[in-house]
């Protein structure tokens, strides 16, 4: 199979999953009993306003036509209104996905760099001082609970040092002095492109305690990782090749053991995203972080389905594509892949 | 003929998880410059382990004692920064699997590059040069097309002398090759062995050819060295071991080889290679030995040269009384 024709296909093979997440996730939010008209039609509907809401709602149509109202809408990228704001939730989940993006990206960086660095460490002083502490921090990070670290941080950060702010994603009244031009919905992007470094400064500040609470899991697993996979590689015969004629250390360790180290833990780089995304909703409530987890949060106890469902097509696409970038990623790096 | 190297006594235990493994134990072998020799043994008696001492390659957990002469010097006592000047200069290696001798993940040419550029001290694009130069010495068509190969595209054949061509870019005085036809089908094997004889010839080194396989021994080494369990059991010229074996264990690896030479039947040796983490005491053969004395069991025979250029080691040859 040529390369391209690989990635169609599993681009396609993406969209057949996701359309079957769709499928279960709109039955089965059309099969729990709730009212979403009486929530629709405000605060103390009569009877009339529920009925209109419910026509509004196409809830008197057959189930299969609400589906197809429902696809419809979605191939035209529109998630329905949200139950709760009355804002499209197509709109909703664009700001609140961009937010969560940006959180889960600078954690996933420092999860990659510190995992790959403590790990290549780990592997390399087998069985020092070192190399326990790190597999000490490594078990903390994927068995401490996230809301421990979350709270911990914002007590030693905030509380006793007061260097790091408590929660959000950037000062209200920062952002009302010194104006944001929106172009990617990234903040610190945005900031830094725009050379507005008061926001940089203010959304970098904010975004690292969050960041790092969200990293602790994704850090612990590929530590663990990188160091099994670079104790077995640094066993193996081409490792030996290298050192029989005289392939500085770091050359050996940096370039030949870690990229066939790093080829196979991608899939746990991938697996360590997934978490994120669900560690996300988590550190959003304790950070008070504008994104996608809190809104969802907000729309399941207000059983806002469409909200519900935009939130989980949404999710997960993103980790259907997640998945299809990293095996692209690993085809790269080993060339064994790429048949 | 000159003496190149002599590894004298030399002891090799490995610290492990379940106890200590004594694997060699008093390890004697001379190479001469400009010739081929052989060394034999079962599997696991210690002929990769004693290459691996010679350029001290061993993991962490090896305790190494006696001496290896090399040029004058002992390595054992040679610093890291001194091993760098005669590991793959003037003693490089092959090894057994070309399959998994190089790396998968980088294409022919970064793994020469980076070989022959840190030594050669030159620049990218002369080192690229030099090592389409070793490519075409061993024989291998297409050097642009390899060198931008990755491991899995090429043969083993092929791989097998990309490593040669690698041990080749300094011009060594010693070629170690630690089974290098083992993992290659028959023809590729002839083809392979053919290309060290015809190398030899041309840079003059000389080869520790490290094999299980005796045909292989008969057909190309000037001398050969039988190992036990740790021990250099018998040294002599190719024709004359095959000839006239002296030790019995010598005896019952070529009785165990279906040759048509000795039109016998095939006998296996009795017996199974001792544990090396309680090797049998004095000659650690006499378990399996139908010649075993008393003085077997308690003193270790040493390697003494019985008749002309043809050492043995066993109680039954003592210096002095010719047969
Ligand atoms: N790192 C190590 N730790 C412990 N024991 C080891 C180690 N490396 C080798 N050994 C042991 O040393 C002995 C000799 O091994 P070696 O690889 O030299 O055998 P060999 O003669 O080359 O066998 P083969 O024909 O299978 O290649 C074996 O019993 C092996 O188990
Ligand atoms: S020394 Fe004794 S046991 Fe060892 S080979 Fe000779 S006769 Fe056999
Ligand atoms: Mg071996």
């Amino acid at each position: 199979m040529k390369l391209w024709e690989y990635i169609i296909y599993r681009i396609v093979l993406a969209v057949v999953v996701i359309f079957f997440v769709v499928t279960i996730v709109f039955f089965i939010s059309r099969v729990i009993p709730a009212n979403p008209a009486a929530l629709w039609a405000g605060a103390h509907p009569t009877p009339e306003e529920i009925e209109r809401a419910k026509e509004e709602l196409h809830l008197n149509d057959p189930l299969i036509t609400q589906f197809y109202y429902y696809l419809n809408g979605l191939f035209h990228g529109d998630l329905g209104i949200s139950i709760r704001t009355h804002h499209p939730v197509a709109e909703d989940i664009t700001k609140a996905f961009t937010a969560t993006f940006e959180l889960i990206i600078v954690a996933e960086f420092f999860a990659i760099i510190i995992g790959i660095a403590l790990g290549t460490y780990s592997a390399v002083k087998k069985d020092s001082w070192v190399d326990n502490l790190s597999r000490l921090f490594a078990i903390s990070g994927v068995s401490l609970p996230i809301y421990w670290f979350g709270m911990v941080l914002q007590l030693l950060f905030f509380k006793e040092l007061g260097w790091l702010p408590l929660s959000g994603r950037v000062d209200t009244i920062v952002m009302l002095e010194h104006p944001l031009h929106v172009i990617t919905g990234f903040y610190i992007f945005d900031s830094l492109i725009t050379g507005n470094w008061i926001i940089f400064k203010n959304a970098v500040w904010h975004i690292i305690l969050p960041a790092i609470t969200l990293a602790m899991y994704p850090i612990g697993l590929i530590t663990r990782q990188i160091r099994s996979m670079m104790i077995e590689v640094l066993q193996e015969n081409y490792i030996r090749t290298a050192r029989a004629y005289n392939v500085p250390n770091r050359t050996i360790y940096m370039k030949y053991a870690l990229k066939n180290a790093v080829a196979p833990a991608l899939i746990t780089v991938g697996l360590s995203l997934a978490y994120t995304l669900v560690g996300a909703f988590l550190v959003e409530i304790i950070f008070n972080w504008p994104g996608l987890g809190r809104y969802a949060t907000y729309a399941i106890l207000s059983m806002d389905y469409p909200a519900i469902i935009g939130v989980v097509i949404i999710g997960a696409s993103a980790y259907v594509f997640i998945n299809v970038i990293v095996d692209l990623i690993q085809m790269y790096l080993d060339p064994r892949i790429r048949v | 003929m000159k003496e190149l190297l002599s590894i004298e006594n030399l002891h090799l235990n490995f610290r492990t998880f379940w106890g200590t493994a004594y694997v060699l134990n008093g390890v004697n072998l001379k190479i001469y410059e400009n010739e081929i020799v052989g060394l034999v043994g079962e599997t696991g008696c210690g002929k990769s382990v004693t290459s691996m001492s010679i350029l001290k390659l061993l993991p962490s957990n090896a305790e190494l004692s006696g001496k290896i002469i090399f040029e004058g010097q002992n390595l054992l006592e040679l610093s890291e920064k001194e091993m760098k000047k005669i590991r793959g200069k003037k003693i490089s290696m092959i090894f057994q699997d070309p399959m998994s001798s190089l790396n998968p993940l980088f294409k022919i040419k970064t793994q020469m590059v980076d070989i022959i550029k840190l030594h050669h001290n030159i620049h990218k694009d002369e080192a690229l040069k030099k090592a389409m130069e070793l490519l075409k010495a061993v024989n291998l068509p297409d050097p642009h097309r390899i060198l931008r190969s990755y491991p899995h595209e090429l043969s083993g054949g092929m791989r097998q002398r990309i490593m040669i061509a690698m041990a080749l870019s300094f011009e060594p005085s010693l070629l170690i090759a630690d089974e290098p036809t083992t993992a290659l089908d028959v023809t590729i094997q002839k083809q392979i062995l053919d290309l060290i004889l015809d190398l030899k010839k041309e840079y003059h080194f000389s080869v520790l050819l490290i094999t299980h396989d005796l045909g292989v021994v008969a057909q190309t080494c000037d001398r050969v060295g039988v190992m036990y369990a740790g021990n250099i059991v018998e040294v002599a010229d190719v024709n004359e071991l095959f000839e006239n074996p002296y030790h019995p264990y010598t005896k019952g690896l070529l009785l165990a080889i279906p040759d048509p030479r000795y039109k016998k039947p095939l006998k296996p040796l009795r017996g199974n290679v001792p544990s090396l983490f309680k090797p049998p005491h004095g000659c650690r053969f006499h378990p399996r030995c139908e010649l075993a004395m008393d003085i077997c069991r308690r003193e270790k025979p040493q390697l003494i040269e019985y008749s002309k250029n043809h050492a043995v080691a066993c109680h039954l040859f003592r210096r002095g009384d010719k047969k």
